[in-house]
């Protein structure tokens, strides 16, 4: 049974561009990994096939079966998180141990909300 | 410390759907593997001449003679002797997969090459002396075996793909350049196709009539005429097959090239008639190389059928264009920073508005998504393209009806397509004449706005902007999202903002003038990836009764960040 966690400082899921997000990753796996790794990256979802990048990847050194390690990433300027009738655009913190992973996704903007765009004619 | 979060990771295609796929990409690596055997077992056969020992031998025969094949008429015959004077033997094969020449001309440059007490090399098998060529078959076709193997790779990848395991993360970073030199790389390899057919089709035929210009005009008495009928699975072709004898400074010549276009095609009737001109045992005059007196034609003109091996053209203009187009593309893409999600805009500084204050945005002449001329050109070779390739299927429907035998079910199947020619013909009409619309110029307080920042505009219209009744300027923006269906690659479209900033119908006020707007600061930036975008453009529609609209778009880059003081223009 493995268990993999992610905890941002003050529970916060919204953020603006530039600010930095900090937090702690833990997990409890079988047997000492080869590798942990945080991502942040953002992906497209929608009607179009998917877009995707990785801007930032932490590796955790030495990391043991069960653990625990904080971690501050600074985010970018954009892009910003949005969803409009066609493209959806998310942010995500990704925790990858050995070949377990947990996701969070989070929201980038000024507001700290995501972007809404509706369709006009 | 806060909450804990936990999202699910993304769900896997279905077993079956892995299954049909992978059914799917091996029996597309089967047909490839197929052709790939069939191809390498001559190949090889080929390859295994190349370890033949070399020996002398001496042409003893030469000659050309007239064999019973419709595509191959006229068969090269030789005898040689090799092996030394002691244990000489008698070979005649010229090569081992020679089943005779489509003309008498490439027979008779055999004779040229392999004259009656000619010493020359020839191959012998050292497991079967008894088994000798002149020549080895040629290994030209080595490349061709990249398309089986390409066929038999994407097959194989395929299947591999279908069930490797999925990375946590995509790890599929945008790499517009990378897709970008890679379709350059697609349009190369469509303009080489194109140049493979242009060449023989077109070219040489053509340098062919401008060498023969200069050509002596000599009697010459036709031998035999005949139109030759090549028949296969999809019907049959035609050629003109008329061999006739001359003189030139007191030596016999033969030829059998009427004219320069080779080959077969439809339509006997037309060959028939030229055929008809030139009975055995009739006068007529041919045209001689006077520095290669065995070269001559009857016909040096340029003739109709020529037209078809322009089409190949079109291949070549479009994969040049592309090519240029993407490799221009990938450049841009390479040279982007970090924030390559940003798109890139055209632009040139101002020369006639004032520029901003130093540490601020620049203005510049805006210059339009694609020009007039560009427009036309890029109608005219979609039409050319695609009415070039339905027109060989118009010809034959056309010509089974005059003949009496209609292909029916061809002709009612033709019409959506002849359709959409019809269609595409309209359309380079409508762009020539929009090439006559009122030209516009138009300055920018920059191409690049923060969102919540003022964008500003002048604009000033030459030629005759009267016939322009209402002028609309908006700011738009809108989503593209570009996917794949099948072998189709859609891009839907969706627009989320449309800012007006001029509505007129004032002749004056449409001639020229400014305006701004600001843009709406809790919108979304410019965002420019490999499959989805987020687009923001200024769009001119300069309305005209019965004629083209002014249409113009210029693209603009909103950036994220905050709002800076924008120059006015």
């Amino acid at each position: 049974m493995s268990e993999l966690m992610i905890s941002l400082q003050e529970g916060r899921t919204g953020f603006r561009p530039g600010e930095t997000v900090g937090g702690t990753v833990s997990w409890s796996v079988a047997g000492p990994p080869a590798s942990a790794a945080l991502t942040l990256g953002w992906e497209t979802r929608g009607k179009g096939d998917t877009d995707s990048d990785i801007v930032n990847k932490i590796l955790f050194d030495q990391p043991r079966a069960v653990d625990e390690r904080a971690f501050s990433i600074t985010l970018p300027e954009g892009p910003y998180s949005f969803s409009g009738r066609l493209i959806s655009l998310i942010w995500s913190l990704e925790l990858e141990v050995g070949e377990h992973t947990r996701r969070l996704e989070i929201v980038v903007s000024p507001t700290g909300r995501e972007v809404e765009l509706k369709s006009v004619s | 410390m806060g909450a804990t979060f936990s999202v699910g990771s993304r769900q896997p295609a279905t077993v079956v759907g892995r299954i049909g796929l992978s059914v799917f990409f091996l029996f597309f690596a089967g047909i490839g593997s197929f052709v790939l055997i069939f191809l390498g077992r001559e190949l090889l056969k080929s390859a295994q001449m190349y370890r033949w020992l070399r020996s002398e031998c001496t042409i003893l025969e030469s000659l050309v003679e007239k064999g019973t094949s419709s595509g191959n008429p006229y068969v090269f015959r030789v005898k040689y002797v090799y092996g030394g004077d002691v244990e000489g033997r008698t070979g005649t094969i010229y090569r081992r997969q020679y089943r005779g020449s489509s003309t008498y001309d490439d027979a008779a440059a055999l004779v040229r090459k392999y004259p009656v007490g000619a010493r020359s090399m020839c191959l012998v098998n050292p497991a079967d002396p008894g088994d000798a060529v002149l020549e080895r078959e040629s290994l030209w076709p080595l490349p061709f075996l990249l398309i089986p193997l390409l066929f038999v790779g994407i097959g194989l990848g395929g299947v591999y793909f279908t069930w490797k395991k999925p990375s946590a993360r995509a790890a599929s970073v945008p790499s517009p350049a990378r897709g970008r030199n890679m379709g350059a790389g697609f349009f190369l390899v469509f303009a080489l196709f194109g140049a493979g057919f242009l060449i023989p089709l077109f070219i040489m035929p053509a340098w062919g009539i401008l060498r023969a210009q200069n050509w002596k005009a000599v009697p010459c008495t036709i031998i035999s005429s005949q139109v030759r009928t090549h028949s296969d699975s999809d019907g049959s072709t035609y050629s003109i097959d008329i061999l006739y004898r001359y003189v030139y400074e007191g030596k016999e010549y033969q030829s059998s090239r009427y004219k320069f276009m080779g080959g077969s095609s439809s339509g006997r009737s037309g060959k028939q008639k030229i055929v008809d001109r030139y009975r055995p045992g009739t006068k007529a005059t041919c045209y001689v190389n006077p520095d290669a007196p065995y070269e001559a034609v009857i016909d040096r003109g340029f003739t109709a059928d020529m037209l078809f091996g322009l089409i190949p053209l079109v291949f070549v203009a479009v994969g040049v264009g592309g090519f240029f187009g993407m490799r221009r593309a990938a450049k841009k893409a390479g040279s982007r920073g970090s924030a390559d999600w940003l798109p890139q805009v055209k632009g040139e500084a101002a020369m006639t508005v004032t520029p901003g204050r130093a540490g601020q945005a620049v203005p510049v002449i805006l210059k339009p998504g694609s020009s007039p001329l560009a427009k036309l050109i890029g109608m005219i070779l979609i039409a050319l393209f695609w009415n070039g390739i339905v027109s060989v299927f118009v010809t034959i429907a056309v010509g089974s009806w005059i003949k009496g035998k209609p292909e029916v079910c061809m002709s009612i199947f033709m019409i959506p397509f002849v359709a959409v020619g019809i269609g595409l013909l309209v359309g380079v009409v409508y762009s020539f004449m929009a090439m006559f619309n009122p030209r516009l110029r138009i300055a920018a307080s920059s191409t690049t706005i923060p969102l919540g920042g003022t964008f500003s505009i002048g604009y000033q219209f030459s030629g005759r902007c009267e016939r322009i009744s209402r002028l609309l300027i908006t700011l738009e923006g809108r989503e593209e999202a570009t996917y794949r269906r099948g072998t189709d690659t859609t891009t839907d479209r969706s627009t989320f903002a449309k800012i007006v900033l001029l509505d007129t119908t004032d002749p004056p006020r449409i001639a020229q003038g400014k305006a701004a707007v600001q843009v709406p600061p809790e919108s979304m930036h410019s965002f420019n990836a490999s499959h989805n975008k987020i687009v923001w453009s200024l769009v001119i529609l300069g309305e005209i009764s019965r004629w083209p609209d002014v249409k113009e778009q210029y693209p603009i880059v909103v950036t994220p960040g905050p709002a800076g003081q924008e120059e006015a223009v």
